[in-house]
């Protein structure tokens, strides 16, 4: 069994084509890949709303927000 | 590849492409640096992987159809006639995979060695150009929306302004006389433009205007990080202009044979010549940069970009003062711009991106439409020659045409779908707070542990 279009590299090397395997799933192995592309955008998303909303709710609150701007004051000790 | 000549020629361009984009790879080294340290520490992180992780993203969709692009749109399509076949740029073509050259088709010996060289060196373009809107954006997108964004600028909109006015058949090139040897509108004016239509939408950071809208000054947190970045951008950036040439090609038309290194166009152009411009004008942006902004480092260095920039569409031609002269005009411009249209439309560009590029890059194609003006745009002489009008069409296409016009639209689009700006309270408590607060716990348990360590010493002690 070879997954290749040769099995070795004696003849005529010039006459070789694609050296990869599976020559012919070219098609499938794109349309995959793009699924899995806007599948990861959207994967992407979600996470990053999920993680605004978690973050609102453990520091969102006006007095947390008070306390992290004031960390950013180079004149508070 | 039967011949000597022939074999050497093949695998030298091969091994010249692949040099290239390992020297590019530093301009995204660079941005990355540049564009964090200029966030405030609360953004750090965030700032870090959002430009990032555009190299995947951009990457994937260049290979899914953005080389495709290029090569099937010269046309437009419907300009100068219909889309290209261009099967060695389909994502499933035999050859964008390891080939050895057989077959049937006859140009399958060279593109089984250079298309992937190709399209590494134009995929950096191609992350160059998100990269530079990347900066502008900062510490108020959601990463979702710049990824799509970069998609939009990385792998659609200047791959087809590359297809019109950088591919030797371009429609701009063949009508127009549109002529952009380093592309100064090619990547950095419709880079620019793109970035100002976000903006547009975006939105200022908190706090960057006043309640009667005069501009704060936001200053870089690390100016070492920023000027350092920049520095790796100047380097990478002759990897860029390297990548722009061919490096070896018969250049005589007719009868005789004539090899030399060429534009992009194919027209003639020395490597010599290329380095000493390229040296000049970033001179000349330096210089001038250094006087206009008081000496500040961050724009003295930022301008000296603004100067490579403003002259890199006829670099391939300009006497160097020439490019001294036009680097040094470009940073006034840059600089001038970027502040008018700060304090004017009130846009919060972060780090300059729009000016340095855009508006350096606009200039740069315009000002080469008039020094070279009745020069061959390229080297077939049946298409225009370099023209001031044909320059400055060229410069509204890239900048607004496939530019903003497409920035601001995707723009409008995601912030309609509530997926373009950050929360108001994630923008204050920054992007990295559950991060910062992760890391905090754990120094916390850190310290307790060497606390208590200490005190079992001091009881042995004792």
């Amino acid at each position: 069994m070879t997954t290749g279009s040769f099995q070795n590299w004696a003849g005529m090397i010039a006459d070789i084509g694609p050296i990869y395997p599976f020559v012919g799933s070219e098609m499938l192995l794109w349309i995959i890949a793009v699924v899995l592309w806007i599948v990861w955008h959207v994967v992407q998303a979600k996470r990053e709303n999920r993680q605004y909303q978690d973050e609102i709710a453990r520091f969102g609150k006006p007095e947390a927000l008070r306390q992290i701007v004031d960390k950013e004051d180079p004149s508070n000790p | 590849m039967d011949n000597e000549v022939t074999a050497l020629t093949v695998l030298f361009t091969e091994f010249y492409y692949w040099a290239t984009v390992v020297i590019m790879f530093l301009i995204h080294v660079g941005f990355c640096m540049y564009e964090t340290g200029a966030s405030r520490h609360k953004n750090h992180m965030h700032t870090l992987m959002k430009n990032t992780m555009l190299i995947p993203v951009v990457t994937i969709t260049f290979f899914f159809f953005g080389w495709w692009i290029y090569f099937a749109f010269p046309n437009g399509p419907g300009i100068t006639g219909g889309l290209i076949d261009s099967p060695q740029a389909e994502p499933w073509s035999p050859l964008m995979g390891p080939h050895m050259g057989g077959g049937a088709d006859e140009l399958a010996p060279v593109w089984a060695r250079l298309n992937g060289v190709f399209w590494a060196a134009f995929l950096l373009f191609s992350w160059t150009a998100a990269s530079i809107v990347s900066g502008a954006v900062i510490e108020r997108i959601r990463s979702t929306a710049f990824w799509i964004l970069a998609v939009g600028i990385g792998s659609v909109w200047w791959i087809i302004d590359a297809a019109w006015g950088w591919h030797p058949e371009g429609w701009m090139v063949r009508l127009l006389g549109y002529h952009d040897a380093y592309a100064s509108g090619v990547i950095h004016a419709i880079a620019g433009g793109y970035a100002l239509g976000v903006l547009m939408v975006l939105g200022p950071r908190i706090g960057k205007f006043s309640a009667d809208g005069t501009p704060r000054s936001l200053h870089p947190r690390n100016p070492w990080l920023v000027t350092i970045g920049l520095f790796l951008i100047y380097t990478g950036f002759w990897g860029f202009y390297v990548a722009c040439n061919v490096p070896i090609f018969d250049v005589q038309s007719g009868d005789g044979v004539f090899y030399s290194a060429t534009n992009i166009y194919l027209g003639p152009t020395t490597l010599s010549a290329i380095t000493v411009n390229f040296l000049m004008a970033l001179s000349g942006g330096l210089l001038m940069g250094y006087i206009v902004s008081k000496g500040d480092a961050y724009w003295t260095y930022s301008l000296g970009l603004a100067g490579i920039i403003g002259a890199s569409a006829g670099n391939d031609l300009y006497h160097p003062i020439l490019a001294l002269f036009v680097g040094a005009a470009a940073a006034v411009v840059t600089y001038k711009l970027h502040f008018f249209v700060e304090r004017r439309f009130k846009i919060d560009d972060a780090v300059g991106a729009v000016a340095v590029h855009g508006y350096a890059g606009f200039f740069g194609v315009v000002i080469a439409g008039f020094l070279l003006w009745g020069y061959p745009s390229s080297p077939n002489p049946e298409f225009a020659s370099v023209n001031p009008l044909g320059q400055f069409i060229g410069a509204v296409i890239m900048f607004f045409v496939l530019g903003l016009i497409p920035g601001w639209i995707t723009a409008k689009i995601l912030s309609g779908f509530g997926l373009l700006r950050i929360p108001r309270e994630i923008e204050l408590m920054g992007l990295d707070a559950a991060a910062m607060e992760a890391i905090r716990r754990d120094e916390e348990q850190l310290i307790e542990i060497e606390r208590e360590m200490v005190r079992q010493l001091q009881k042995k002690s004792a």
